[in-house]
């Protein structure tokens, strides 16, 4: 896994406050730490390499049919 | 003589069925060892004795009467507490929910009691399926009855745990990530992540929409072949349910699996930063047996298990936090701590960054497909070790060792947990078999074949 890049303290606050995240000082020291693996994980996750992505990308599940016609 | 807790249910359908086992017995029995082993496991969060006697004693007149409804009539089973039970509590293991008492039957519940389950209550979880272990909720979190210093895994903590020591004939559970197929290996039991629309989530409190799939936990594949028969079916109030052809599981688990070929991805668990040599060994000589019984294995490269993680977590955190909000902004204070801390880490994923986890869900899903040419089922490990203690428990435990469970809900596709044996310590290890969509048949019957084949159904935990 990827080297966490931190968020500052006052940069995080800030962004807790945007989103109405109301935590005691331990909670969002915890939360920053945790907020930073998320975002080195979430780094893994490829964004389309052209500003005109394949159409109809998201996930579909098993029961649609072009799932179902691709697993035959 | 194996006791009557026991008996496996699909020998005790047997019994009841020749009429040579009472369902009132039955249901006494796993009673009394409810009442002698629940102080000390905690499966449990509500025992509903009287009305699972009643209910016991209404299949035995039927019965009696010739109005045998099929291999369920008469069976006990507990409920995952997320699960709607009409006129009974359902709290999610959550103070938020501590007095609510539904209307209505969870759809797949209401299915098992047509085929004429008994309800004997209702089984701990992690609070709402994703705060656990923790020990500032409102009941006690489940114990492995393998060793009560270990978890029994989560989120069907308490099914894992009473169908292991024998306090119901079979349980619901609920798996987003693994919710089902990790208490299943922790507690060595077999367990069933269906094809996602298989089964209908109607009334079972979601996690995850596009991820949350309900399914039975057993002693045996055979077992939970037969929950899965009536669990499962279309339910035009679901709206990822699939109007799909429901095979005869039980049926054809039965066949021969000569000729099945299984594909094993050793690089999801083997090598360094991987599973323990013990279970890597477990699971090779699980291929053995299958091998002797005419399986072909063959190995198989899926995308990197870390992808799908890192997918799923960005999922599963944005949805959980999508349903939770507005009470978790009223009344925090409600919530334990596990939840209101790894919810409020969902409120962080960005629109941007779960409609790319999406969108990448689904190539992940077409190369999972697509690495399946020519093979019928996949084999990999379902966790790297034994069951971790309460004390290694943590906040955030998304950010070590991915999760072996997690690719298979992001592609929807049906996947097994089966004890494939015991670690030096005594607890048990397990694998996962993977099958196509709506395949759910073949991946019990492999199941069945190796449980068959193999002592581990004889070994039950020592509580």
């Amino acid at each position: 896994m990827s080297t966490p890049s931190e968020i500052s303290p006052e940069d995080f606050a800030a962004l807790c406050r945007r989103l109405d995240l109301a935590l005691t000082a331990e909670e969002a020291e915890r939360l920053r730490a945790a907020y930073a693996a998320m975002q080195a994980q979430l780094r893994r996750i490829p964004r389309p390499e052209t500003f005109f992505p394949e159409p109809a990308t998201v996930y579909a599940h098993p029961g649609s049919k072009l799932t179902a016609e691709k697993a035959r | 003589m194996t006791a009557l807790h026991h008996t496996t249910l699909a020998a005790a359908a047997r019994a009841i069925a020749a009429r040579e086992l009472s369902p009132v017995a039955l249901t006494q029995a796993y009673l009394d060892r409810i009442a002698a082993a629940d102080d000390r496991l905690h499966a449990y969060v509500l025992v509903a004795k009287e009305a699972a006697l009643a209910a016991a004693r209404t299949a035995e007149a039927e019965i009696a009467a010739g109005k045998y409804r099929g291999p369920l009539h008469g069976i006990p089973l507990g409920i995952k507490d997320i699960y709607a039970t009409a006129g009974m509590r359902t709290t999610c293991h959550s103070r938020v929910l501590l007095d609510h008492v539904p209307g209505e039957d969870a759809e797949s519940l209401r299915r098992l009691k047509a085929a004429g389950a008994v309800v004997l209550g209702k089984h701990a979880t992690h609070e709402f399926a994703f705060g656990g272990p923790s020990h500032d909720l409102p009941f006690p979190a489940a114990r492995n009855p393998w060793s009560l210093e270990h978890t029994p895994g989560g989120s069907s903590s308490g099914a894992g745990a009473a169908v292991a020591a024998g306090l119901c004939a079979g349980a619901t559970g609920s798996d987003t990530g693994g919710s089902i197929r990790g208490p299943a290996g922790n507690c060595g039991v077999a367990g069933i992540k269906p094809t996602y629309g298989l089964v209908s989530r109607r009334g079972v409190f979601p996690l995850s929409h596009t991820l949350d799939t309900c399914g039975p936990l057993a002693w045996t594949s055979e077992d939970c072949a037969h929950l899965l028969q009536e669990m499962a079916g279309f339910d035009p109030a679901d709206p990822a349910s699939v109007e799909a052809p429901i095979p005869d599981y039980a049926s054809e688990i039965g066949r021969s699996v000569r000729g099945l070929r299984v594909g094993i991805v050793r690089h999801f668990y083997a090598g360094r930063d991987g599973a323990a040599p013990e279970t890597v060994a477990l699971i090779d000589r699980a291929l053995s047996v299958w091998r002797d019984l005419g399986v072909s294995v063959v190995d198989a490269t899926l995308p990197e298990l870390a992808d799908y993680h890192a997918v799923g977590r960005a999922v599963v955190l944005s949805e959980a936090y999508s349903i939770h909000k507005p009470h978790l902004h009223r009344a925090p204070e409600l919530y334990g701590q596990y939840s209101r801390e790894r919810l409020r880490l969902g409120a962080l994923v960005t629109a941007e960054e779960y409609y790319q986890a999406q969108r990448y869900r689904r190539v992940l899903a077409e190369r999972t497909v697509k690495a399946m040419d020519g093979l019928d089922l996949l084999v990999t490990a379902n966790s790297y070790g034994a069951a971790e203690r309460f004390s290694e428990a943590t906040i955030f435990p998304y950010f070590g060792k991915p999760y072996l469970s997690m690719p298979f809900n992001l592609t929807g596709q049906p996947a097994l947990a089966i004890c494939c044996g015991f670690g030096a310590e005594g607890l048990p290890r397990s694998l996962q078999i993977v099958g196509r969509a709506f395949d759910d048949a073949t991946v019990l019957r492999l199941g069945h074949a190796y449980e068959q084949a193999t002592p581990w159904r004889g070994r039950r935990p020592p509580i």
